[in-house]
């Protein structure tokens, strides 16, 4: 049996920290607890986690510089943000400087869990994560990340903002059910459980403007959320 | 006080060259041989435009004060503001993370022994303080975030409204058509959306009565309106309804955030229109939001 995935818990808070660690337990997950990115910077070294969750404003050394170090030191071990911060651009700085998730404080142990089995099933591209791909295409449909443009054999499509976020959200995690909790949360920054139809919305644009032969790339999982089921490439 | 002075100088001005050229006339420059300067006449016109700078200028110095003591005040209020915001800010903040370890041990006590009442009690409240503090952050969110901006069809985006709520059967969408349509407005589709599925709510919550939504073209402004015949809001709350987190008397057997109204005040306020509620208490309410069709480059 194989060994069961190290998680990486760091959080100054130690009520939070030993809490999700006896949660994470109970789930089938070893772990690793730190008080501050330095902490965690050194037991990275060590021990080669599976997966980091990483509170952002911690002292010494924070969640960002955390991230941004362990990037350019090459290391790609997925990472989920336990942000505290409420403002957007926070969010979108930290999945920039190259963290895979993030978790908005307050949040329950079970969405933790089930972000980290999402970050398990990550799918690489070219030895980075499709996370954090430029440029990813599937068949022959093409997206662009920073631009903001899609393309459907070399014809640009017209995309609201936020149904290019959803898409680019999806692709990004080909084959992994994203849940309208979580594209809410990601592509418009807020987690308001009454707007879950709103991302329906958008994903019914998504599919009306790929057209009939590319509307099933995603696929709708009732009760769960929705999943990219093509193949996906950087570049 | 400003204008009296500025008219007070410009009458004794035309006073002072009437008088001038009346002299003139009267008096034929024959019999006053003195040189230019000490010509009464030319004496009278200095003297009057004296006067006059100095009414003008004294206007000027009071609508000067008056302005300043207009900004002062303005910024005093706009100080008062943020500062009530940096405070929910910070209570937002200072919530989340007692309010995380307690979601998180409550799991774990879950799993641990059988779920009793009592701790079900609790992650009711727990859950309850969430959704203020995500609430919380969106009010602030919608403060800061850059405001993306498309044209939008009001039209379009009211039956996306629509499919968006809860009961829409008792909804009736009335957009204009004739003589002519409402042309598009640019705004943030999403936080339009927001706004008008946020009113259209509460049409539906407090009423259970037909619900109305009618959008019409001012000159250079949309007009939408939200009409419900429902309890209608008390007057002494009436004032209010806006604020962060307040609820009307009436209002507490609804659920709700108590920030509904407070977001749409906001997301309107950044697109430079504004919201009016009237209502009437066993009648209904109709909330008037009133949006310019352009958006200031700045803004």
């Amino acid at each position: 049996m194989p060994e069961s995935p190290l998680i990486l818990l760091v959080d100054d808070d130690d009520a939070i920290r030993s809490g999700l660690a006896a949660a994470l337990q109970r789930a089938g997950f070893r772990t690793l607890e730190a008080r501050n990115g330095l902490e965690a910077l050194r037991l990275v070294d060590a021990h080669s986690p599976d997966v980091i969750a990483l509170d952002i404003l911690m002292p010494q050394l924070d969640g960002r510089e955390t991230v941004r170090r362990l990037r350019q030191a090459g290391n790609w071990t997925p990472i989920i943000m336990l942000t505290q911060i409420s403002a957007t651009g926070e969010k979108i700085a930290s999945l920039e400087e190259g963290a895979d998730d993030f978790l908005n404080k307050p949040f329950d142990s079970y969405e933790l869990i089930a972000r980290i089995r999402a970050l398990l099933r990550r799918q690489e591209v070219a030895g980075r994560p499709a996370t954090l791909a430029h440029t990813l295409t599937s068949g022959p449909l093409k997206l662009e990340r920073e631009t903001q443009r899609v393309w459907i054999e070399g014809r640009q499509i017209a995309l609201s903002n936020k149904a290019f976020g959803v898409l680019a959200h999806l692709m990004s995690r080909p084959h992994v059910i994203v849940s309208r909790e979580q594209l809410l949360d990601q592509v418009w920054g807020w987690d308001d459980p009454t707007g879950m139809r709103t991302v329906d919305v958008r994903i019914a644009e998504i599919r009306r403007k790929l057209g009939p032969e590319l509307a099933d790339l995603i696929e709708t999982v009732p009760g769960e959320g929705y999943r990219f089921v093509g193949t996906v490439k950087a570049g | 006080m400003a204008r009296a002075l500025t008219l007070l100088g410009l009458a004794t001005l035309v006073l002072g060259i009437l008088a001038a050229v009346t002299m003139r006339l009267a008096l034929p420059t024959t019999v006053l041989s003195f040189s230019a300067l000490y010509d009464p006449a030319s004496l009278l016109v200095i003297a009057a435009a004296l006067i006059a700078a100095v009414l003008v200028g004294a206007g000027a110095f009071v609508r000067w004060q008056q302005a300043q003591t207009q900004r002062s005040l303005a910024a005093q209020a706009a100080a008062l503001d943020a500062e009530r915001r940096r405070f929910i800010q910070r209570l937002d903040h200072e919530l989340k993370n007692p309010l995380t370890a307690i979601q998180v041990q409550l799991d774990n006590l879950q799993a641990d022994t059988q779920a009793g009442p009592a701790i079900r009690d609790v992650r009711t409240q727990a859950d309850r303080l969430s959704t203020l503090t995500r609430g919380l952050r969106r009010l602030a969110d919608l403060e800061s975030r850059p405001l993306e901006l498309e044209r939008v069809e009001i039209g379009e985006l009211l039956d996306e409204m629509a499919e968006l709520l809860q009961a829409p059967q008792r909804l009736t969408l009335d957009v204009q058509r004739v003589p002519w349509p409402i042309p598009p407005i640019q705004a943030d589709r999403e936080l339009l959306l927001m706004a008008l599925r946020n009113l259209a709510d509460n049409a539906l919550k407090y009423s259970t009565g037909p619900v109305q939504v009618r959008a019409r073209d001012l000159t250079g402004a949309l007009l939408v309106e939200v009409i419900d015949t429902g309890r209608g809001i008390l007057p002494a709350d009436l004032p209010h309804v806006a604020e962060e987190l307040y609820r009307g008397q009436n209002a507490h057997d609804v659920s709700g955030s108590g920030l509904g109204l407070a977001m749409v005040q906001r997301i309107v306020a950044r697109h430079g229109g504004k919201l009016e509620i009237r209502s009437r208490p066993g009648q209904g309410t109709i909330a008037t939001l009133q949006l310019p069709y352009e958006q200031p480059k700045t803004r």
